[in-house]
């Protein structure tokens, strides 16, 4: 509920900070669009005003004044989603000391960063930042669009969601499980504390023993608060599980002090797979997918793709990508391909980017998917989403050009006049 | 709460269940096994385990198998219960820098995912999940399986004992700074905070004070880190309330004195982990009802560190504290020191006892024992009934050496089998005589590859390998017949004359029935070559009875037989002249390597051949034979080439007209005018022309071939030299000349000379003159030389004789073979026969029978005609790295009545009558 209040409230800000009156009508005559719905269209219109689709037809015409893009020898598909990145924050996305739950994301959030360039770039419409995994209890995340100057012009949701992490030094499992262990139930406590002190402040209130003060006047601690909402229940948290080792911990916090987690898996969780398949929500996943796999004991060496294997168990979850700037794992098609590689559905790899990261960020009627009524984050591709030689031409998020291939400056000044997606255009 | 803490865990991985319950057909299973060790000692032959869901349901003896149960048959194995390692590593924590962690719980680091197949493959099915090691109180320890998908399962006590160090090592805790990320008035940065104790002496003031705490705090919401306390309580007082034993560490007498003393004022249980000097408290351990785990401090096959300082005067372990604290009888459990021996923790269970402890005492402390001391014997640690299904297959008893792990059953299911010795066959007899005059009884032979892998006595024998009992047997090198034509058999004609030419190592088909026959009777290598008839009688090649393709062909020329028996001065000439005409062919050989190695060697006869001296000899010539009694013209046609004093090039028979194909001239000198010229005619064998050449003329002497000697007249029609021809540096390689390479053979010292020769001048004159060129010979029959062994000379050279050994002369019966066998000369007796080739055992019996010393007649059929063909690097006698060629007969092998029950010939079963009843 909370998320959704706070959603509500985000997209209307950002509807009406946005709203420019010369363009709030457009119109995409696509020639393919992979809805995500399970239907692809062919030769179809696609009619956005304020921001949001209102008509994907072969009938339509637009209005006078709507901007027509042509992609009739194009592919239209939702703009990427991604579940959980430290994407774009300046200055180290990680803090050292082990408890700062009441940091948050926002401050740290870079708008001119690279990530958040090439993400728009790659087509990413929305992507969930968090703080990085190796801070146990490590503050609180927003979600934000690659588009807008400032923190604020970006964010979607703001206090989304509480990271934390079991990622230890070695041998030190046991004392990073235990030390989260005794920071929450500190915090435990201490609400149980404050929950008693002020009931007993009720009783002598209702007994007449309170002298002057009408109210109860104390906060709890704001330096608790994330964990205590996570302990309520009315904050998620992202838990970082870096190996199979941890999973059963992750378990316990999930099923049994009934925490409300999405877990980011280490590559090597698949090999608990099986483990995960009963858990409330999908998982996020590292941006190494696979790797090769040395049995510690036979020195036996097997490329692995976690995802596959993953899948294999029945297990959803969300991909993410490499914040790096090189590297083929920075490309959400690349991630989806390497699963389809893997033998993957090609369905299920597309939607871990697109509509399962949407439900696990409380979109799932805003973004993720072409339909009617969602706000229109949309990329259009030169071909095939999965191909290496497709390029994103446009991005449209919710309803404006943000991006467009022709004019993007640092692939002119990298290609010059040999720009093999102006080519591929043409 | 406590139920709280301790279902917390299990009930999350309750949830987790990784797999499926396990089907019926996996889960119920009977396994009959030839003993089964129980665990506390005691022991059933040839019983019966029922299992069924991951449990025993039935152990013991029975006439028949349960009936709808699949049976796994194990009787010729031993079967134990899965060890259970009293203390590991395998959590993989490592000690946090708190020094007092109660609520530290082993398993919560353990990694369930992890396939532990090292613990696996040493029989350790349950193990112990250490805290910590050197804080004073690192936290609670925790039983696991080593296997199971479940998780659920395979935690068989989440918390098993309250761990606590005594000693230097916990006092060596860092000083702790915690900084607080905001700090304010209320919540200050505080400096490092030191942890106590920082010395022995308060070490057990702490710890009472620790409890003491425990024992009167208020705090009722025991959970982990109860806000006001330190650390969490609950699990001390667990302690207190006897629910959770004391596992205390501590090296010195002293300290353990002080874990006596901690455990009294507490009344808890109290199991002391690794305490060094046991010896010294020994009775007050014992009095206090105290449990000791040990680690062996001994790492086998890897540096066992220690003892480099002389001022060192740190305590010690010693591997034979677990002998001295059962002797006082205090309950022990063994384990390894360091995980990475827990593949052998078999063979460490079995150093505790050569360090004192009893068998079945080092058999208990790996398994009930343990279980008991680590409070889980209600699951693990014996076979009973009730019991999870956790054990093992050995090949062998425990604490044999050579015993390893085949199989780890956990809660009935397969989660280990060793990966099988891939083509060994191990063959373990009564005695083994192994030809050099060694007999070992018990004998076990290990053959690999084709060859002997080892021999021994009471070897252990790797798991895998195919196993060939035969308690009663005696093995023998497998027999050699030195002399024999077993193979050769002619169509029609009987066994065809030598030839120095004859292949005879490709004559013989490996799939002549007469080979299987000799090899039926032991007889596993043939010397086989064809009748002597002349002076070189041709080849003798070392065969195996059994084998495919070429694999039989031991080596394809071992010998060359000649027949020489001339008396006279000039007598050995035919002789020398053959070895001489092998020498120049070997030196043309040797010349061409040379050539091939330094080209500058081959460069004089190019330079010859540049100069412009006119060439007598290149050139196409037509050759009229005269004077053969033959009735029509016999005409060659030469085409010659000349380099130095060189002649090579093609011969061709021309009769009325017709053509015969080009031979090659093997060997053509000019020597001033004289011309010598040798080439094959044929199937005629070898035809020599020796002549003198003029002016586009040459004439001279024709001999050999079928023909007696001729004359000859030869004609130059052409100057130019043959396109067949050998020409040119690259391609002056010389021609294998096959009636050659068996001479060739014998000057390399690769084939040895057997010359057959019965007069004694004869005898003389070949040995002589073989010392002096010094080259490998023997003799056969040597009739004279049985009555003169003299006439053999010094270095006796071996005599192979024929089956006839035994003689009566004027009423008195000579046996040749123990007379030379006695007179110092290595006798080989020879079956001189074809089919007659199987009775060669026979004729060293028939030896023996008539006054031959048994164990010369082995070596008579094994050893010695193995060293007269220089065999003897491969076979004759049964030693590690020789061909496993071997025979193993029902008793004495020299005895009529024994019978052949295995034959093995490159470690593959040739014959293998051991079912057959009946002697043959």
């Amino acid at each position: 509920m909370l998320l959704r209040t706070l959603l509500g409230s985000a997209l209307a800000c950002a509807a009406l900070s946005s709203a420019a009156p010369a363009q709030d009508a457009l119109a995409i005559r696509a020639g393919k669009v992979l809805t995500m719905t399970g239907k692809d269209l062919e030769n179809v219109v696609i009619l956005v005003e304020n921001g949001r689709i209102t008509a994907i037809s072969d009938e339509v015409k637009p209005a006078w004044n709507a901007k027509v893009i042509d992609a009739t020898d194009k592919v239209v598909m939702p703009a990427w989603v991604l579940a959980h990145t430290s994407g774009g924050l300046s200055g180290g996305d990680v803090e050292n000391m082990l408890n700062v739950p009441y940091l948050t994301v926002k401050d740290a959030l870079d708008p001119a960063s690279l990530f958040v360039e090439e993400a728009l770039r790659n087509g990413v419409g929305t992507f969930h930042v968090m703080p990085g995994n190796r801070t146990m209890l490590g503050g609180t995340g927003m979600v934000a669009r690659p588009y807008g100057k400032t923190v604020e012009d970006m964010t979607v949701l703001s206090r989304t969601a509480l990271k934390l992490s079991l990622a230890s030094a070695p041998g030190q499992r046991t004392t990073q499980i235990r030390r989260l262990q005794r920071a929450l139930q500190d915090v435990r406590e201490y609400l149980e504390d404050f929950e008693r002190r002020k009931k007993e402040f009720e009783e002598e209130k209702a007994a007449g023993a309170a002298g002057d003060k009408k109210e109860f006047g104390e906060e709890p601690d704001a330096q608790k608060k994330p964990v205590i909402e996570l302990l309520q229940g009315k904050l998620r948290g992202y838990l970082y599980v870096p190996g199979p080792a941890e999973v059963p911990e992750a378990l316990r916090l999930a099923n049994t002090a009934k925490l409300d987690l999405v877990l980011v898996l280490g590559w090597q969780c698949w090999r608990a797979a099986r483990a995960l398949t009963n858990l409330k929500n999908p998982v996020v996943l590292d941006p190494d997918l696979e790797a090769y796999d040395v049995d510690p004991e036979t020195d036996t060496e097997t490329l692995v793709c976690a995802a596959a294997e993953l899948a294999k168990q029945g297990v959803p979850f969300a991909l993410s990508i490499d914040t790096g700037t090189d590297g083929p794992q920075r490309f959400p098609w690349w991630q989806a391909a390497t699963l389809v590689r893997h033998g993957v559905d090609r369905n299920i790899a597309l939607a871990a980017l697109t509509t399962v990261p949407a439900k696990l960020l409380g979109l799932a009627d805003q973004v993720g998917t072409v339909e009617v009524g969602k706000v229109a984050n949309l990329q259009i591709l030169t071909g095939d989403p999965l191909k290496a030689t497709t390029w994103v031409d446009q991005v449209v998020l919710e309803g404006q050009l943000a991006y467009e291939r022709s004019k993007d400056r640092r692939l002119q000044h990298l290609f010059g006049k040999n720009d093999p997606g102006q080519a591929q255009a043409k | 709460m406590r139920q709280r803490l301790a279902c917390g865990w299990i009930a999350a991985l309750a949830l987790a269940a990784l797999a499926p319950a396990q089907g019926p057909a996996e889960g119920h299973f009977a396994l009959r096994a030839g003993k089964v060790h129980l665990g506390d000692g005691r022991f059933l032959a040839d019983a019966w385990i029922v299992v069924r869901d991951g449990k025993i349901v039935e152990v013991g003896n029975r006439s028949e198998p349960p009936p709808g149960v699949p049976v796994v048959d194990v009787r010729d194995k031993v079967v134990m219960p899965g060890i259970v390692a009293a203390d590991s590593d395998l959590s993989g924590h490592r000690d946090a820098e708190y020094n007092v962690t109660p609520d530290f719980v082993a398993l919560e680091g353990f990694d369930l995912v992890r396939k532990n197949r090292r613990a696996l493959a040493g029989g350790v099915t349950t193990a112990y999940l250490a805290p910590g090691r050197s804080r004073l109180i690192p936290g609670q320890g925790s039983v696991v399986k080593t296997s199971g998908e479940e998780f659920s399962r395979r935690v068989l006590a989440e918390t098993a004992a309250l761990r606590i160090t005594l000693g230097r090592e916990s006092t060596q805790a860092p000083a702790l700074f915690e900084p607080t990320p905001a700090p304010t008035s209320d919540d200050p940065l505080l400096p490092a905070r030191k942890q106590v104790p920082t010395a022995r002496i308060s070490q057990l003031a702490e710890l009472l004070r620790i409890f003491a705490d425990a024992r009167t705090s208020k705090a009722d919401t025991a959970g982990p880190g109860a806000a006001e306390d330190e650390y969490a309580i609950e699990p001390l007082r667990r302690v207190l309330r006897k629910e959770l034993p004391l596992r205390v560490h501590a090296k010195a007498g002293a300290d353990l004195l002080r874990a006596l003393e901690l455990a009294r004022r507490l009344e808890a249980r109290l199991i002391l982990e690794d305490p060094y000097e046991i010896g010294r408290v020994a009775t007050q351990v014992a009095a206090a009802k105290a449990a000791c785990v040990f680690r062996l401090p001994v790492r086998p096959g890897t540096t066992n560190a220690g003892g480099e300082d002389r001022f060192d005067r740190s305590v010690q372990s010693s591997p034979g504290n677990a002998a001295r604290a059962r002797a006082a009888g205090i309950p022990v459990a063994i384990t390894t020191a360091s995980d990475e021996d827990l593949e052998d923790f078999l063979l460490l269970a079995a150093y505790a006892v050569r360090e004192g402890l009893s068998p079945e005492h080092a058999m208990a402390a790996i398994t009930a024992d343990a279980a008991a001391i680590l409070g889980v014997d209600q699951r693990v640690g014996t076979i009973a009934p009730g019991k999870d299904a956790d054990f093992l297959v050995l090949s062998g008893e425990p604490f044999a050496v050579g015993t390893l792990v085949e199989k780890t059953y956990v809660d009935g299911r397969l989660a280990y089998a060793r990966e099988s010795a891939q083509d060994v066959l191990a063959v373990r007899v009564g005695r083994i005589l192994t030809g050099d005059g060694r007999s070992l009884r018990n004998g076990v032979l290990l053959a690999q590859g084709g060859r002997i892998k080892a021999i021994g006595e009471d070897l252990p024998i790797p798991f895998g390998a195919r196993v060939i009992q035969l308690p009663e047997g005696t093995m023998t090198p497998g027999m050699i017949d030195a002399y024999t034509h077993v193979g050769l058999s002619g169509e029609g004609q009987g066994v065809p004359n030598g030839q120095a030419d004859q292949r005879v190592a490709d004559a013989v088909r490996p799939d002549d029935p007469l080979l299987a026959q000799a090899a039926e009777a032991g007889v596993t290598t043939v010397l086989v070559s064809g009748r002597d008839q002349a002076l070189v009688s041709g080849r003798v090649a070392a065969l195996k009875t059994h084998g495919t393709g070429r694999s039989h062909v031991l080596k394809e020329i071992a010998g060359v037989r000649f027949v020489f028996d001339g008396v006279g001065p000039d007598a050995l000439r035919p002789l020398t002249e053959q070895i001489e005409r092998g020498r120049r062919y070997i030196e043309t050989w040797q010349q061409y390597e040379k050539s091939l190695v330094d080209p500058a060697a081959s460069r004089p006869v190019v330079q010859a051949q540049d100069e412009a001296r006119p060439d007598p000899i290149t050139g196409t010539w037509d050759v009229d034979i005269r004077d053969l009694p033959i009735p029509f013209p016999l005409q060659l046609k030469m085409v010659l080439k000349l380099e130095g004093t060189r002649i090579s090039g093609t011969v061709q028979v021309r009769i009325q007209g017709r053509e015969a194909p080009p031979q090659q001239v093997s060997e053509g000198t000019l020597e001033g005018t004289t011309v010598r010229m040798l080439f094959r005619l044929g199937q005629g064998g070898d035809v020599t022309l020796e002549g003198t050449v003029g002016e586009d003329v040459m004439n001279g002497s024709f001999r050999g071939g079928p023909f007696p000697n001729g004359r000859f007249e030869a004609r130059r029609t052409s100057k130019e030299a043959g396109g067949t021809a050998a020409s040119g540096p690259r391609s002056n390689k010389p021609r294998v000349d096959e009636a050659l390479e068996p001479i060739r053979a014998l000057l390399e010292k690769r084939a040895t000379a057997v010359v057959r020769a019965g007069r004694g001048p004869a005898i003389e004159a070949v040995v002589q003159w073989f010392e002096q060129q010094k080259l490998p010979y023997a003799l056969h029959g040597a009739a004279d030389a049985v009555d003169d062994p003299k006439l053999l000379g010094t270095t006796r050279p071996a005599v192979l004789l024929n089956p006839e050994v035994v003689e009566r002369e004027r009423g008195e019966i000579v046996n040749a073979a123990a007379r030379l066998a006695e007179a110092g000369v290595p006798i080989a007796i020879t079956s001189a026969a074809t089919a007659g080739t199987r009775f060669l055992p026979l004729h060293a019996s028939h030896a023996v029978r008539y006054g031959l010393a048994p164990e010369d007649a082995l070596k008579a059929v094994t050893l010695w005609p193995a060293r007269t063909f220089g065999l003897a690097d491969r076979i004759g006698t049964l030693e590690r790295g020789k061909d496993a060629d071997f025979v193993v007969f029902s008793g004495n092998p020299l005895e009529l009545t024994s019978r052949v029950l295995l034959v093995v010939i490159d470690g593959k079963v040739a014959v293998d009558r051991r079912t057959l009843e009946g002697g043959r």
